[in-house]
């Protein structure tokens, strides 16, 4: 990759910078940049899939509506055969190639960094804007950190992940990312918007 | 005050000095038709209105009758106003009673022409109301249909219920989402007590009313009737009950928010509305806005599915049916106490009570207790014996028994009450009547129970004759119901319904075990008595009118004439005298009007039966129903990842599917044509640069993704070698086009696939629809990679050039990277796929980098391309150059009923494959293979400089007499800039048998063109520019 050029996030144009610094906030968004993504694909009723990928993952493919692994490589369960694999911009080739080698043919994993945008929303206001979004039930009880849905947002698809302490991750494909963020910045009008770079 | 100054200090001369739920420190100023007035906050428009002595607040749809406020709950029928100082925020159809006071509101009665006082219509009215039978506008508008606009035009303006702004909505709505255990349905006792026992289980609870606080009819009777709950005042056990629920984390509590529709499935929507007085003071209808708009929310539309839903609507108090009743003046029983006993207000000097039930005495207790005169209570039944009547007795009212107001009296509102001996049935009058002075005749019929939500999922309601109304009937969802809504109106039945029905809905077992709080009471109730319509000493089609529905002006005398015309089945009563199609759906005259229906029969009121209630429950603003999607929300816009360069140069863009693509770059003032010209020749004769990122990109890769796309496809794909690509059509099941593009070989099991821009959603669909389900043997797996690549096409001579100025990696020599292959390489020191492929005809190349360096290159071509003139081009420019080489765009030269033998593309389907393909078998149905099919030709009119218009009909002969047989149609036209004439495609019946042959268009100017039919491929036939 050339270091002379210049990548630019999917929300690089939507006008963020307006609400950073602003004070207090009730929902909190963060453009997570540009990510290391590869879409995996396998069918776990045709070949031992976790056999196959455990060892070049270090951990086991997340069941249904679940993540696993780390930080620095985790998995979200997509559908019954695929999943969502988030890594670090200087493993991914390297993962990509490893995996593909695991999988001898029979599977896909393709580098999809270019095709989503993450964000990450939190505030003490993060829940009334989640309902105000989508249909899918975002209690705790329902909802609890480390589970993930694919579902509708506003009028996109998006996954949603239960980070943990508040905080969640929307993934959304790049062409619709201004969108989103654009009902974002209108759900949150009456609790104040705040971005954050941290 | 200074406000009192301002106002002129309008009295309020029926508002007492003390009680009620009003803020008497916060004083409001309002308008109505034009006179300025005051209120209290803790006011409805209602309560204010009666403060003020405001006795008429409009007219009568049918007879232009001066109407006055009736109801002080969302029953209302008469007192629908207008609301909003300007244009922009005029809201019409707002139910005075249901409407929260706003300081600087301004309203205005909606009825009456020209004014509500001096109405032009109740002289019309009175005159002519003998000719305003039932079944009027059947009846009389209905001939000759050419004078309906002249009717309509009459019609509407002196009827119609108010009128919507003329201008944008300024406010802001939205939609809230909620996933609950239990949904409570009132805030009254039996919905509290209902909340507190499932929230005890630990449920996820919510709790909606709407009114603008919770009590339910506590709000107006806890305190003149003494009750007490668990020992502690009605009133206070509700706040109790309320904090104690607010302080539940699982518990949403919402106020001033109606369940308006009862879905299947336990899904309800409820409408809530966020601008009251309480909320946020400056708003609704109110003129004190901040920067042109009000702020927040103004209404925001609760989608609920719920576990169990508990149903504790309540009733609605029904009014008796006598003659005149609609006087103002004439008024449910209940909402005489309401008045008095929340708001403070006493609407008038004198009252007469009439009442079938024990109920209607409290309106005139509260009365005399306001200090005002109770003239009597006319109480209908044969000797009553509650202890009501002892009360009465005690504080010195008069008690008439056996006896009804028959008529009222009075020109423009109650100056007395008629009153005659009645039999026991309530059937006739059987003596002399009296005519007592009064100016506000209270009522009372009984409750209906508001059983409208229950029938939104088909439940019909059924009769209960212990209730003397219908109440909600068998149901599939999970539902429960108590209190009034099943007939149970006493205080400490509502309190053991919702204690019992709120634990049942919680929990999976069907036993409550806890005590329900107690509610003391020792008081001794009479039977009520079934009565509906009371007696007139003359027959119902002579007394005067005696009105059953208000809002459309629908009396006894009418419906009684309907069933003499014929009319049986409620259904049809029901719309042949519009009853109960009013805004107010009914919820006063349902019960009424079916009775007299049933006593006209001579069948019973369960034999008559019930109508129906659809959602809504209450009229809804359109902008609750759109939420939050609206203006540049209304659906989603998709960027590329150059958007801001096409924004920055001044596209003008073009929406296909939900991307913005850009359409022409116009330079100055330059026109559309002039652009779509200069970006062409710059294209065909030097170099043009498309952003192509919107294609459907699909990453396809598995031992059987070679096979997998030979049955997709209509042509072969067997031998297509690493590094090369190929056009392929995609077909339905029928043999018709429904895609196409250019896929490569990017490994033996690899495959880089693209589709149209519109297509991509649904082609990955169809394609996981085959392998998912029909062919699961097959080891292929496939990855919408559309957002992941940004598509950079350059086409024209000059494009070799440029491409090899910022790439050093790829042999760009005609010989090592050949038409139709695909390289990977850098491209401006990026990783790309370049693929040498045209839409143009012309040299080209298409560049995929990862979507978050495409702008970066994007910028890097213009810097190298700047100097030899790169020019971006839009959709219009790319249509003109395909159509030059007859490329087709699936869905504009093709609609679904095109097979690629109509296109002239046979050579693009591979019969003989070993595995058959999609469409194979629907290409050879005898319509697919029959002569005479319109195919695919291109179209050179005769003058040169003329563009066909695109779906203009062809004909063979021009001079033939309509209906003319017409041949086939334009598909796609342009002027070529480059060639100096237009040009054009178009579907010809056997067109490809008939070139050079001509064909008319005769247009609906008057013009009939002329062209000759020709080979599709206007440019380049032998593909030099291509392949160079």
């Amino acid at each position: 990759m050339s270091a002379t050029m210049t990548t630019r996030s999917p929300l690089s144009g939507a006008g963020l910078a307006r609400f950073t610094g602003k004070p207090g906030g009730g929902v909190v968004i963060k453009d997570c940049g540009v990510p290391a993504l590869l879409m995996l694909r396998g069918d776990p009723q045709r070949v031992a899939l976790s056999d196959l990928l455990t060892p070049v993952l270090g951990f086991a493919l997340p069941d249904a509506l679940q993540c696993a692994g780390t930080e620095a490589s985790l998995a979200r369960w997509m559908s019954p055969d695929s999943w969502l694999l988030s890594v670090t911009h200087d493993t991914l080739e390297a993962t990509q190639q490893a995996l593909l080698d695991a999988l001898g043919g029979h599977g896909a994993v393709v580098d999809v960094s270019g095709a989503f945008a993450v964000l990450e929303l939190s505030g003490p206001a993060v829940m009334e804007v989640l309902q105000k979004s989508t249909g899918y039930d975002v209690h705790p009880d329902n909802f609890p950190e480390g589970k993930v849905v694919s579902t509708t947002f506003a009028k996109a698809g998006v996954t949603l992940r239960n980070q943990g302490q508040g905080s969640y991750e929307l993934i959304v494909r790049r062409s619709f990312a201004q969108y989103v963020f654009h009902w974002l910045v209108g759900a949150s009008g009456e609790h104040g918007l705040r971005a954050s770079t941290e | 005050m200074s406000i009192d100054r301002a106002y002129g200090v309008a009295n309020q001369g029926n508002r007492l000095s003390e009680g009620g739920r009003i803020d008497r420190g916060d004083a409001m100023r309002f308008s109505f038709d034009g006179r300025r007035l005051m209120g209290y906050r803790g006011d409805t428009l209602a309560s204010a209105l009666l403060a003020n002595g405001v006795r008429i607040v409009g007219r009568s749809f049918k007879y232009g009758r001066p109407r006055g406020i009736m109801c002080a709950g969302v029953e209302e029928p008469n007192a629908i106003l207008q609301t909003g100082g300007r244009e922009q925020t005029q809201t019409p159809n707002v139910r005075a009673t249901d409407q929260p006071l706003v300081d600087g509101m301004v309203a205005r009665s909606v009825n009456g022409w020209p004014s509500v006082e001096t109405d032009l219509m109740g002289v019309l009215g009175s005159v002519g109301g003998a000719l305003m039978t039932p079944g009027f506008y059947y009846k009389t508008f209905m001939f000759p249909a050419s004078r309906w606009e002249t009717y309509e035009w009459f019609i509407r303006r002196a009827a119609g219920l108010g009128k919507s702004s003329s201008l944008p909505d300024p406010d802001d709505y939205d939609h809230k989402n909620h996933h609950v255990d239990v949904l409570v349905i009132g805030a009254g006792p039996t919905g509290i007590a209902a909340a507190l026992a499932a929230s005890a289980r630990g449920k996820r609870v919510m709790l909606i009313d709407e009114r603008s606080e919770g009590g339910g009819s506590l709000l107006w009777s806890a305190q003149s009737r003494g009750d007490v709950i668990g020992g502690t005042a009605g009133m206070q056990w509700v706040a109790d009950s309320l904090r104690k629920l607010d302080q539940d984390s699982r518990v949403t509590r919402l106020q001033y928010t109606t369940v308006t529709g009862y879905h299947d499935h336990n899904f309800l929507t409820a409408w809530e509305r966020r601008d009251d007085a309480f909320a946020n003071p400056a708003t609704m209808g109110s003129d004190l806005v901040h920067n042109g708009k009000r702020p927040g929310t103004r209404h925001r539309l609760h989608k609920i599915r719920a576990g169990s839903v508990v149903l504790a609507t309540g009733a609605h108090e029904r009014p008796l049916v006598f003659s005149n009743n609609d006087l103002p003046g004439c008024m449910t029983a209940s909402s005489v106490s309401e008045y008095i006993q929340r708001y403070a207000v006493v609407p008038g000097k004198r009252l007469v009570v009439m009442t079938a039930n024990d109920g209607g005495y409290q309106a005139a207790f509260d009365w005399a207790a306001a200090g005002r005169q109770v003239v009597a209570i006319v109480d209908t039944r044969t000797d009553p014996d509650g202890s009501v009547i002892e009360q009465a007795h005690e504080v010195g009212i008069r008690v008439l028994t056996s006896a009804a107001v028959v008529e009222a009296r009075g020109r423009r509102w109650v100056t007395g009450a008629l009153v005659a001996p009645i039999n026991r049935l309530g059937s006739f009058v059987t003596g002399d009547t009296q005519l007592l002075a009064c100016d506000t005749i209270a009522s009372s019929g009984g409750w209906s129970p508001a059983v409208h939500l229950s029938c939104h999922t088909g439940s019909r309601p059924v009769w209960d004759d212990a209730a003397i109304g219908f109440v909600p009937g068998p149901t599939t969802e999970r539902r429960f119901e108590g209190g009034s809504v099943i007939g149970h109106h006493g205080l400490g039945a509502c309190l053991a319904d919702g204690t019992h029905i709120g634990a049942r809905a919680a929990a999976d077992t069907a036993q409550a075990d806890e005590v329900p709080p107690v509610a003391d009471s020792n008081t001794r109730e009479a039977p009520a008595m079934p009565l509906f319509l009371v007696p007139h000493p003359k027959p119902v089609s002579r007394a005067p009118k005696q009105f059953v529905d208000f809002q459309n002006d629908v009396t006894a005398a009418g419906i009684e004439q309907s069933t003499r015309e014929g009319f049986e089945s409620i259904e049809h009563v029901k719309r042949y005298n519009a009853l109960g199609f009013g805004t107010d759906q009914g919820k006063t005259g349902n019960i009424n009007g079916m009775s007299i229906v049933a006593r006209a029969l001579g069948k019973t009121l369960p034999e008559v039966g019930t109508t129906v209630f659809r959602p809504n429950y209450t009229p809804v603003t359109m902008g609750a129903v759109a939420g939050a999607h609206v203006r540049d929300r209304f659906d989603p816009e998709r960027y590329t990842p150059m958007h801001e360069w096409h924004v920055q140069r001044g596209a003008e863009f073009e929406n296909v599917g939900q991307w913005k693509r850009p359409w022409y770059y116009p330079q100055g003032n330059e026109s559309m044509a002039d652009a779509i010209a200069r970006e062409q020749l710059a294209t065909r004769n030097g170099v043009g640069i498309l952003d192509a990122s919107t294609l459907g990109k699909i990453d396809i890769r598995g031992a059987d993704a070679r096979e997998f796309l030979g049955r997709v496809y209509t042509n072969a794909w067997a031998k297509l070698a690493p590094g090369r690509c190929r056009y392929g059509l995609m077909c339905g099941e029928d043999g018709m086009i429904m895609d196409d593009g250019v896929t490569a070989c990017l490994a033996d099991d690899h495959f880089h696939m693209t589709t149209t821009t519109g297509g991509a959603a649904s082609v990955l669909s169809w394609l996981e629809l085959w392998a998912q389900t029909e062919w699961p043997e097959l080891d292929v797996f496939f990855t919408s990679v559309t957002d992941q690549w940004a598509t950079l096409s350059i086409a024209g001579p000059g494009s070799r050039a440029l491409l090899a100025e910022v790439s050093d990696d790829i042999d760009l020599s005609p010989d090592a990277f050949g038409f139709m292959e695909f390289r990977n390489g850098t491209v401006a020191g990026v990783p790309a796929r370049v693929f040498r492929i045209s839409f143009t005809g012309d040299l080209s190349y298409e560049i995929n980098v990862p979507a978050h360096y495409g702008a970066a290159v994007w910028q890097a071509l213009f810097e190298h391309g700047e100097k030899q003139g790169l020019t971006p081009y839009g959709t219009e420019t790319m249509h003109v150059l395909r159509a030059e080489k007859g490329f087709i765009i699936v869905g504009q030269d093709t609609d679904g009923s095109v097979t690629p033998d109509d296109l002239g593309m046979s050579w693009a389907v591979a019969r003989s494959k070993p595995f058959s393909f999609i469409g194979k078998r629907g290409m050879q149905r005898a319509d697919c293979t029959r002569a005479n099919r319109k195919q695919l030709v291109g179209l050179r009119c005769t003058q040169a400089d003329v563009v066909l218009p695109e779906g203009a009909q062809a004909v063979r002969d021009p001079e033939q007499s309509v209906p003319m047989d017409m041949v086939g149609h334009v598909t796609s036209s342009y002027y070529s800039a480059f060639l100096g004439h237009s040009i054009a495609m178009g579907v010809i019946k056997d067109g490809l048998q008939r070139m050079g042959e001509s064909v008319w268009f005769p247009l609906a100017d008057g013009r009939c063109l002329q062209a000759t039919i020709c080979s599709p491929i206007f440019l380049d036939p032998e593909g030099e520019r291509t392949n160079a």
